[in-house]
């Protein structure tokens, strides 16, 4: 049996104040309680509720105070000693029975409860109570501990039946939830005999009657004030003085403390007050005829104080009186001994104090505000509508554990009055108002308060949307059951909240769970956008409330973050997301919603990729993950070198890829479904251009201040941007590193193969030798197979070696002819063109192919001074794989394109070329490549004078290479076998990037295939150590995915870069252009759109905020104790680097 | 006997609440006149938590007057030192080591100071300070629900009580579930065995 139920008078227990209280009811026989839970006061409820399972006591959660306190009286008018407890502001929505029962009066005892909140713990006010004891003429019993909270208890009821009347016992925080040693008393059994005894002119206050019980009441009150003197709590403590302290509550306690400290216990005259209204007159006025100075000590109000100044003006005594005010004692938030003591001093006639010295000075310390729990259901709720909602809503919200929903990120609570009055400030608020608003309710305080305002937004045809927060418990208090609630008393009844809420006339209600965010945000995002009385019933059981039920984890997993993936972006040093300053603080929560509500195609969702999700596509667009969307971002700031700092972490030849990058981002790019894509290679190429010497230096220094040098040695052969790529990567990872180039000078293709119109050799060869500054040793005129082999190299002490030697190697046309003076392999021709010879076999000159090299010829032929330059095609223009840019730029300069053309055999006289036959074709079928095969049309053969024949039609690895070498495995073409991810070919030792590896690609693709060997590389020389991840993600992610579109975007004209007019530049070498001006980058870079989001998000912490998940060093992490394995921060995360602990994400 | 105030400081969820509600029956077993002061409502939403355990005679209400604490019991230690105002030079100050970082630290940038630093400022109040991973050991002892366990073993190691140590652990013992008697049994030697090379250390 519980302790509390006891038979044992005199036992001793340490009790709960409000243990206490119940422990006193329950000596005092009640036979009936309820209660609405509420800080500080629902331990009364939960106490009673504990003990009626074990005994005959009745016991209820009631709706509301109101219904509390209605139910109380009608036990008690019916002859059951009744209880009803509330918070302080519980008593206002109970307040109007009780002013009318303190007409009426009640049979058997019945005692109200109101457990006031001085400093506001836990409520919205500290209003004092002890002022409805005045307005009802009831008599008011305040405690000071929990043992006088029991015996206070028991005599209330005591007094109840005395005077047929209902009596306040009034509490404060810190008497509720302080914990005493109590003595019990005697057991008062319970009777349970009621019966409703008529007698209109007692229970029915219609005009007549209740001006008859008027003056009852009145000769009542009058009666009680007599009475109070008797009471044991009302007495007068200490010596003889003049000096006197009425104090009251848990305040007394404090004056007695102080009064020892100071040593004057019986040196002053304490007149303990215990029953507030009506006051121990006559106690008083014998204080008051002893002393001439008084100090009364009261929590809040200067209550005690106006009956004390009201009493010496009626005797005639010109005693001092202080309480509150600047002398006395504060009269906002509780009192302490320590902020009592000044007053006491004070009276005591002494100095004030000097104000302490603090021993110390609190040091900054971060703050730790209540917040929703982790995994509490109201979060998703919250991030659902605050994710469509506009900026501007207003979202009334109401009383609750929702409440705390106030705090960023959620910042979904704008404004509450009491229980139940978000539903109707917001129809207050919305009248002739065009703003959106959103009220939010829990589901106990909806059945406390709100039923009523939706009827009336009904009746009153007001425009609400109202979202039901139902988790199903009164969760803020300690989990209570409402009437929506599973129920625990037999007998009772669960109503269904949607049933309700149609029954009220509500025709638009959804109910939706908000662990199903997609579900959640289209729900609420539909019901934002309808008009009328809606209401959204977002319904998932409090996980806490779960566990403690079901006595164990509602759900066994556990979350944990995949940092490869949730850095995907990029390995960006761990600071802010770079493009903060630029970003609209809700955008990443908007993009990121639009996607995960956005319908899919029902195969996408079969192929598990309902939640597919991308990095911003530019980004995934570059075949190097360069963070476009965050440098364009800085470039839109202003922060130009910031902006080149970023890319610079990915690309480490910005200036060179400045001019030649083919900019597949472009093509990627959101921006061209609006108008035109932003030219972002222009952007990069401005900020590169821009960089000032000393910016470059400072950046390497600082790359070569973070090396951490490692012992082994590993050799990149082949110093073109793949060799650059992974030399300089794989010496920011602590290796000695040895470039290992056959050519003079270093640059492969950049400075060999592009003409230098469009890569000009100058800054070129300055932004190598920058990365070789960092201590790469570059060795120019060392030739595989010549002068070393990866045997050899391996053998002298190089631990790994990265092959980089490109595809250098022209394919043959296999055309008669071909060997005559005058054809010219197009490698060879742009590569001695390189090298200073300018020379040009002819002036009617012919190109055959269709790739950027051709073109390259075309126009570097036409820049030596060819009469005529003309591309021999044979496919048609939409096949061609040189870039449209490249191919405009060279029509403008006068090279003329045949496509559909295909020479077939070359005239030779005297061994020179004088003429290409050729054959018109047609497109027949896809071949391998998917390209449709162009077929010669019979009949169709011409011939084109030429004295020159540039071939282009393709380029492979050299054949010979590696000869008598390790027998690493190739394709058919030359190329190393390699690891998509580490490019480590089958010789474990020997890592192969660029065209060697991937087959003749861009420049870019070979920067980002030379830091994936460097990574592989050092994976592989880890030994098992954590290296920094390059995780390269690829366009094939941008398939099928859902491409955010930002609303409201004003058109803007793309502006082109600046070119020298075609006339002009065709004649020499010189570079094409300028590129931007810093207006035109500006005003370029404004184009974007920011249309998706940043790999490094922040989205799960910025804009969710469960505590569970938090950041350590850069990194998200998820607290494997605190996490409930709801799952929903995977759900958003961007990334998919959210999953279950020991479950693979694909 | 002289009054004896315990002032308990951590974060919602660390047990301090039933450590001094531990503290308050053993004092009323033995006889002694307590107070156990507490605040509910907001711990279980890791917001702090403070509680107080007052014994002794002159013992009326349940709050512990500025620099008037003679323990101060820290769960945490930026919570140790936010309770600082409660110590004075005489408070035996024992603390646990293990920050709980308050979201505010992810979300609004605010700073978790390095602990060495925390355990400065508390020496700058009282020298009287033992410090220790006390979730560690609770974690050692087969539980960090044992944390409070721990702090309460220290407690009793490290300077007398009103009452027997024995008496402490029956109040432990009585509290906590019959599975985790154990790991509580391992928790709380533990701490009273920190507690006790404490106390040898200051020689008194």
């Amino acid at each position: 049996m519980d302790a509390l139920l006891a038979d044992e008078r005199g036992r001793r227990a340490l009790l709960l104040g409000n243990e206490a209280i119940v422990r006193g009811a329950i000596e005092a026989g009640v036979e009936v309680a309820c209660a609405y839970p509420g800080t500080p006061s629902s331990e009364i409820a939960d106490t009673f509720y504990r003990l009626s399972q074990e005994c005959d006591l009745h016991f209820e959660y009631a709706v509301n105070e109101k219904v509390a306190l209605e139910l109380a009286a009608g036990a008690a008018i019916a002859g059951m000693r009744s209880m009803v407890s509330m918070k302080h502001v519980g008593l206002n929505v109970a307040a109007d029975p009780l002013n009318t029962l303190a007409y009426t009066g009640v049979r058997a005892g019945m005692v109200v409860v109101t457990a006031d909140d001085p400093s506001m713990h836990s409520s919205q006010n500290e209003q004092d109570n002890r002022f409805y004891a005045k307005l009802g003429l009831l008599p008011m019993l305040e405690p000071s501990d929990p043992l006088e909270a029991l015996e206070m208890t028991r005599e209330a009821f005591r007094l109840s039946e005395r005077f047929r009347t209902a009596v306040l016992l009034r509490t404060t925080t810190r008497v509720n939830h302080t914990r005493g040693v109590c003595t019990f008393g005697p057991l008062t059994p319970r009777r349970y005999q009621g019966h409703f005894e008529k007698n209109p002119f007692q229970w029915v206050p219609v005009p007549a009657v209740a001006r008859k019980l008027r003056p009852a009441q009145l000769e009542r009150a009058r009666q009680i004030a007599g009475a109070v003197d008797e009471l044991p709590f009302n007495r007068i403590e200490g010596g003889e003085s003049d000096l006197g302290i009425v104090a009251s509550g848990v305040a007394y306690a404090y004056v007695k403390e102080v009064l020892a400290d100071f040593d004057v216990a019986d040196r002053v005259r304490l007149v303990k007050v215990g029953s507030v209204h009506p006051v121990p007159r006559a106690t008083i006025e014998r204080l008051l005829l002893d002393c001439k100075k008084v100090l009364v000590v009261e929590e809040l109000e200067p209550f005690l104080e106006t009956d004390l100044r009201a009493i010496a003006q009626e005797m005639g005594r010109a005693v001092l009186i202080f309480g509150k005010g600047a002398k006395g004692v504060p009269r906002a938030y509780e009192l302490s001994p320590d902020r009592i003591r000044p007053a006491v001093g004070r009276l005591l006639g002494q100095e004030p104090e000097p104000e302490p010295v603090p021993a110390f000075e609190l040091p900054p310390l971060p703050t730790r505000p209540p917040m929703l729990c982790a995994g509490c259901t109201h979060r998703n709720s919250y991030y659902a509508i605050k994710s469509i909602a506009e900026p501007d809503t207003y979202f009334a919200s109401d009383i609750g554990c929702y409440t705390l929903g106030l705090l960023p990120p959620m910042s979904t609570v704008d404004s509450f009055l009491c229980m139940g009055s978000s539903i109707t400030q917001a129809q207050g608020a919305g009248i002739r108002n065009p703003q959106k608003i959103v009220a939010f309710i829990g589901d106990s305080t909806f059945f406390h308060s709100g039923l009523t305002g939706l009827v009336n937004a009904i009746h009153n045809g007001h425009d609400l949307m109202l979202v039901i927060l139902d988790n199903s418990t009164t969760a803020m208090t300690g989990h209570q059951p409402h009437p929506g609630t599973d129920c625990r008393t037999p007998g009772a009844v669960q109503l269904d909240l949607e049933r309700v809420v149609r029954g009220l006339g509500v025709d638009d209600v959804q109910t939706v769970d908000p662990n199903d965010l997609k579900a959640a945000i289209r729900c609420m995002q539909d019901a934002y956008h309808r008009d009328g009385v809606r209401v959204v019933i977002s319904r998932h059981p409090c996980p806490l409330y779960e566990r403690r039920r079901k006595g164990k984890r509602a759900e066994p997993l556990v979350y944990t973050v995949d940092h490869e993936r949730c850095r995907i972006c990029g390995s960006h040093a761990d600071h802010e997301p770079c493009a903060v300053p630029v970003l609209k603080d809700d955008h990443i929560l908007r993009a990121r919603t639009a996607i995960l509500a956005a319908e899919l195609p029902e195969d996408a969702v079969a192929r598990g990729e309902g939640r597919k999700m991308e990095v911003a596509p530019c980004t995934l667009g570059c075949p190097a993950n360069v963070c476009v969307f965050g440098y364009v971002g800085l470039a839109r700031a202003g922060r130009y070198d910031e902006a080149l700092d970023l890319i610079r972490e990915q690309l480490p030849l910005p200036r060179a890829l400045g001019h030649v990058c083919h900019h597949p981002c472009e093509s990627a790019c959101i921006r061209a479904d609006y108008d035109a894509p932003v030219a972002i290679n222009a952007i990069k190429r401005f900020v590169a251009e821009r960089e000032s010497p000393e910016h470059y230096r400072s950046w390497l220094a600082a790359v070569r201040d973070m090396i951490h040098t490692r012992p082994e040695r590993v050799a990149v052969v082949g110093a073109g941007p793949a060799g650059l790529s992974a030399a300089f990567e794989l010496r920011k990872r602590g290796y000695e590193v040895s470039l290992l180039e056959r050519e003079r000078l270093p640059g492969g293709m950049l400075a060999l193969g592009i003409p230098a119109y469009r890569m000009p050799r100058k800054p070129l060869q300055e932004e190598i030798e920058g990365l070789l500054s960092i201590g790469i040793d570059l060795q120019c005129g060392k030739s595989l197979g010549r002068d070393f082999t990866l045997r050899s190299l391996l053998e002298s002490g190089f631990e790994a070696v990265c092959l980089a030697t490109g595809a250098w190697q022209g394919v043959r046309m296999g055309i008669e002819g071909e060997e005559a003076q005058g054809v010219e392999d197009a490698l060879g021709f742009l590569k001695r063109l390189s090298v200073g010879d300018r020379a040009l076999a002819g002036r009617r000159v012919l190109v055959v192919g269709g790739g950027d090299a051709a073109i390259d010829a075309a126009r570097s032929a036409l820049r030596l001074g060819a009469e005529s330059v003309e591309i021999l095609y044979r496919r048609s223009a939409q096949e061609m794989p040189a870039s449209d840019e490249e191919v405009e730029a060279a029509m403008a300069e006068g090279v003329k394109i045949s496509y559909l053309t295909l020479p077939t055999r070359l005239r030779v006289e005297g061994g020179r070329l004088i003429a290409a036959h050729c054959v018109r074709t047609e497109l027949g079928e896809p071949d391998a490549s998917g390209r449709r095969r162009p077929v010669a049309i019979a009949g169709s053969d011409f011939e084109r004078d030429c004295d020159q024949l540039i071939s282009a039609v393709g380029q492979q690895v050299e054949p010979g290479l590696l000869d008598g070498d390790l027998a690493l495995e190739r394709r058919s073409r030359g190329e190393v076998i390699c690891k998509p991810t580490t490019g480590q070919s089958s010789e474990a030792r020997v890592f192969a990037a660029g065209d060697l590896a991937t087959g003749p690609l861009t420049v870019i693709h070979a920067i980002a295939s030379g830091r994936k060997a460097a990574y592989g590389i050092d994976r592989f020389l880890s030994g098992g150590r954590e290296v920094a991840p390059v995780a390269l993600r690829g366009l094939d992610e941008l398939e099928g995915a859902v491409r955010y579109h930002p609303p409201d975007v004003q058109t803007a004209e793309r502006i082109e870069p600046h070119r020298r007019p075609p006339r002009e530049r065709a004649v020499d070498f010189e570079p094409e252009g300028e590129g931007y001006d810093e207006h035109a980058a500006l005003a370029e870079a404004d184009r974007c759109l920011s249309c998706q989001l940043c790999g490094r998000c922040n989205n799960c912490i910025d804009n969710f905020g469960c505590p569970a998940i938090f950041k350590k060093e850069g990194r998200v992490y998820i607290d494997e104790v605190l996490c409930v394995g709801c799952g929903i921060c995977a759900q958003l995360c961007p990334n998919n680097a959210i999953r279950p602990v020991g479950v693979e994400v694909l | 006997m002289a009054k004896l105030d315990i002032c308990l400081a951590g974060v919602g969820g660390q047990g301090s609440l039933t450590a001094s509600r531990i503290l308050g029956e053993v004092a009323a077993l033995a006889g002694l006149n307590v107070l156990v002061g507490e605040i509910h409502g907001m711990a279980q939403r890791g917001g702090i938590v403070e509680s107080t355990v007052r014994i002794g005679d002159g013992v009326h209400g349940p709050m512990i007057r500025d620099r008037g604490a003679d323990v101060l019991l820290g769960f945490e230690p930026v919570e140790t030192v936010r309770a600082l105002g409660k110590a004075g030079a005489h408070t035996l100050v024992v603390t646990n080591t293990r920050p709980i970082v308050p979201f505010t630290v992810s979300l609004q940038g605010e700073e978790y100071p390095e602990v060495v630093d925390l355990l400065d400022r508390i020496r700058e109040v009282s020298s009287k300070l033992v410090e220790l991973d006390a979730s560690q050991l609770a974690q050692e002892a087969g539980s960090a629900q044992a944390l409070n366990t721990v702090m309460l073993g220290v407690l009793a190691g490290c300077r007398d009580l009103p009452f027997d140590v024995d008496l402490l652990w029956q109040g432990i013992e009585t509290s906590v579930p019959q599975r985790h008697l154990e790991a509580n049994r391992k928790a709380f030697e533990g701490g009273l065995q920190h507690g006790r090379e404490a106390r040898a250390r200051w020689g008194s």
